[in-house]
């Protein structure tokens, strides 16, 4: 059959490859849904909480280099998070970085630079927007 | 006698399939490279995650009144509901593989994040699903061919200046924002090769594969893009030469810069832009 412009009109049963396809597709659906409720009801709105892990310092002709790696451990989102290390007992030597954002749950990685060995920097979040 | 009919209807769902990714990135790829729908993502609550697909499935329905995906139009009010769900379903494919392409979705991103960027990315994919079929699939019959494609070196000029101007429509407009340099910044040298392959496939299936355009017709044409694996790479190498192209124009590389900047900016450009040259030979 066809409809006004020529095209065929689809009226015959649903053929094997339709329905694999079709089983394929409400798998897919199920699970995004499934996984859209199950975060709606495990979702314990607490506000965005960050850790701060350090990786091993590289030095570079005398440049350190400290990777670090920020998790998000509360729920919600922080925006511009802002990562500073400074070395004990100085005031000025310190290095920052900004990540854009950190989801619930989300790891993101930076690299903080320093002139001085930086292994016993003190590094902590110091500020986040909502967004 | 059983293989004989099952291996048409097998190949017709593939097409018709293809026919649906090949839609949902012509008019995806735009907005898969805005980072503003990624960063949207990662703040969009559950509720309004369900409220977004909730807004796609309703559209395919509407769009699968008059459309669809499938070459044979769907007439029940059952098969427009479960052609608008598959459709869903395959946007949400297609827009996870993309992002997980261009290095949106990794092992660290949070589930959250995740799934609220590839909602917000399946939006417009589903529109494209939704508009696969009855926007870019004249008729053969009813395509006409000037007569100064009978030459063959005419034909092939005008193929080739087609994808330009597709690709440039596209590179253009994507070239002077930071989401090149950014996506870059998130992706790996050896991923670059799994963009230049999914550029590739995705230029031959819109083309080619998902039954675009009035094939017949153009394959019927002589000249160097006649052929499916030709006109592929023929095309994907003009869509690099005008992303690179709009890259230096909106100085986004420079001549002192790395070539390893060079290669990546053109290869990550030339992903849409592929698409754009393929959508430019359609309307050829």
């Amino acid at each position: 059959m066809t409809n006004s412009t020529g095209k065929k009109i689809g009226t015959d049963p649903r053929t094997k490859a339709e329905q694999v396809s079709l089983a394929i597709a409400l798998a897919l659906l199920a699970g995004v849904i499934g996984i859209v409720i199950s975060l709606w009801l495990n979702s314990s709105g607490e506000p965005a909480r960050f850790r701060v892990d350090r990786g091993l310092v590289r030095n570079e002709v005398g440049v350190y280099y400290l990777p670090i790696t920020v998790t998000n451990e509360g729920a919600e989102t922080g925006a511009q998070v802002t990562v500073a290390g400074k070395l004990r007992g100085t005031d000025d030597l310190e290095s920052t970085t900004t990540f854009d954002f950190i989801s619930g749950g989300a790891s993101v990685t930076g690299v903080l630079v320093f002139q001085t060995e930086p292994t016993s920097a003190e590094i902590r979040v110091v500020g986040y927007q909502q967004p | 006698m059983a293989n004989a009919k099952r291996q048409p209807a097998w190949k017709t769902e593939l097409d018709d399939l293809m026919r649906a990714v090949a839609g949902a990135f012509l008019f995806g790829a735009p907005f898969l490279y805005t980072m503003e729908v990624w960063w949207k993502g990662n703040f969009t609550s559950p509720p309004r995650m369900l409220l977004l697909l909730g807004i796609a499935y309703a559209a395919l329905i509407l769009l699968n009144l008059q459309g669809g995906f499938r070459g044979e139009r769907s007439k029940t009010r059952m098969r427009v509901m479960t052609d608008s769900l598959e459709a869903l379903a395959i946007a949400l494919l297609s827009a996870t593989l993309s992002l997980i392409l261009i290095g949106v979705i990794h092992l660290d991103t949070g589930l959250e994040a995740a799934m609220g960027r590839v909602i917000n990315e399946a939006l417009p994919f589903s529109l494209g699903v939704g508009i696969a079929d009855n926007v870019l699939h004249p008729d053969d019959d009813t395509a006409s061919e000037p007569d100064w494609q009978d030459q063959t070196w005419r034909g092939t000029f005008a193929d080739a200046g087609a994808t330009a101007l597709g690709a440039i429509v596209v590179s253009a407009s994507i070239a002077p924002t930071d989401e090149i340099p950014m996506i870059s910044s998130m992706i790996s040298v050896p991923w670059l090769l799994i963009i230049i392959a999914a550029s590739l496939l995705l230029s031959y299936l819109i083309v080619f594969q998902a039954s675009f355009g009035a094939q017949n017709s153009r394959r019927s044409q002589p000249g160097f893009f006649q052929s499916p694996i030709s006109e592929t790479l023929a095309s994907y190498l003009i869509s690099l030469l005008i992303s690179v192209l709009m890259l230096w124009i909106f100085q986004l590389v420079r001549l002192e810069d790395p070539g390893v900047q060079w290669v990546s900016y053109t290869v990550i450009l030339g992903f849409p832009a592929t698409i754009g040259g393929a959508a430019g030979r359609l309307a050829l």
